[in-house]
């Protein structure tokens, strides 16, 4: 009885380390974007399709105007009723977005582990985790800091710093949603420190879809003919 | 091993106090947001429940001043940590060209990362092809 009994724990153990990590590697959801300057508020609203095999980043946008804007790994193109409004050449910017973070598990250190950034240390402070990263020596003297807070082990804010120890920027990831075990955020606050005071930025995502299998349309973006 | 113990936490002790202090930076005024946010807050739930309103009509609607212009990740256009964009590129590559979209996520900031990492990859190349081709003449005529 011992033997099948082993050979079952074996086997149990065996497929437990054998089962591939869950991959993500497509999302989409409804986004919300909205900040209100000195007259000018901005709302602009839509959905977003990012496939990380395909690497274009797409943003269908339904408001104020109709327009596709598209991120692909070396340009970013603007659309609107099939006429080319903008396209920017060597702008790489898919790789770094918070989805493509979130779907390689890259978010926790928002892709700065692995960059020019050294870690400097880590703290525990109450129910956060907060890791300093500075640049590289020589740079150092006219670049600051950047603060990394996580929270439950996930992201929760991170705050850039200029040289002089001034905050130029927090981002806070909030109201985590668990889909198909994929932890995604649901809302990140902006918070720019600008000469003219600060100014806020809130965006929401719902709806999120992970590794949609129907309209595999939506994630590749072909430019009208 | 007590020894060994004590002196991990002495220094575990010593490591988070030199970098205590910062979970203040995490904190923001929510409500001053809330009220910055509260016109472009109802302007969302008026589109959520009318769909296929126009911004001309929920400007005259709700009263609110919305931009025609579609906005997408940063609303600053100031080079990340006040330094020159096509440095970030020279002197970080693409680390450089992240730095430049995480911090500003502007265009063209991103674009002039971009010709600065350019630039010195150029510059490292031709500097690579000088040196190659004398120590390329120099063993051949040894």
């Amino acid at each position: 009885m011992r033997i099948p009994a082993l050979l079952f724990i074996i086997t149990l153990l065996g497929t437990g380390t054998m089962l591939p990590a869950q991959d993500f590697y497509r999302i989409s959801a409804d986004f919300s974007v909205k900040s209100q300057g000195d007259s000018l508020g901005n709302l602009t609203m839509g959905r977003l399709f990012y496939d990380e095999n395909i690497g274009q980043l797409i943003y269908d946008i339904r408001f104020p105007q109709e327009q596709t804007w598209v991120f692909s790994d070396s340009s970013i193109f603007r659309y609107q009723s099939d006429s080319l409004l903008e396209a920017t050449v060597g702008a790489s910017v898919a790789d770094f977005s918070l989805f493509h973070l979130a779907l390689n598990n890259d978010l926790r250190h928002y892709g700065l582990k692995g960059s020019i950034y050294d870690l400097e240390g880590v703290e525990k402070e109450g129910d956060l985790v907060i890791s300093t990263w500075r640049p590289p020596g020589p740079l150092s003297s006219t670049l600051g800091k950047v603060l990394i807070s996580s929270k439950a082990n996930r992201l929760y804010g991170i705050v850039f710093f200029n040289a002089e120890e001034e905050v130029l920027r927090k981002q806070f990831f909030r109201k985590y949603q668990n889909i198909n075990g994929l932890e995604f955020p649901t809302e990140l606050i902006d918070i720019f420190f600008l000469d003219e005071g600060k100014q806020y930025q809130k965006t929401n995502y719902s709806q999120i879809r992970v590794n949609e299998t129907d309209h595999p349309e939506h994630y590749r973006f072909s430019a009208p003919q | 091993m007590k020894k060994a113990t004590l002196t991990l936490s002495l220094f575990m002790a010593v490591v988070f106090t030199a970098f205590a202090g910062n979970a203040n930076h995490f904190n923001f005024n929510e409500a001053e947001m809330d009220q910055a946010l509260q016109q472009v807050e109802a302007a969302e739930s008026f589109v959520a429940e009318n769909p296929g309103v126009s911004y001309q009509e929920l400007n005259q609607n709700l009263d609110v001043n919305l931009s025609a212009t579609p906005v997408i990740g940063a609303t600053q256009s100031e080079p990340p940590l006040g330094v020159p964009s096509w440095i970030w590129g020279a002197c970080l590559g693409v680390a450089g060209l992240a730095i430049v979209y995480f911090v500003t996520e502007d265009k063209e900031e991103t674009k002039q990362a971009l010709w600065g990492c350019v630039g010195v990859t150029v510059v490292g190349l031709a500097i690579w092809l000088i040196t190659a081709g004398t120590l390329f003449a120099s063993a051949s005529t040894i």
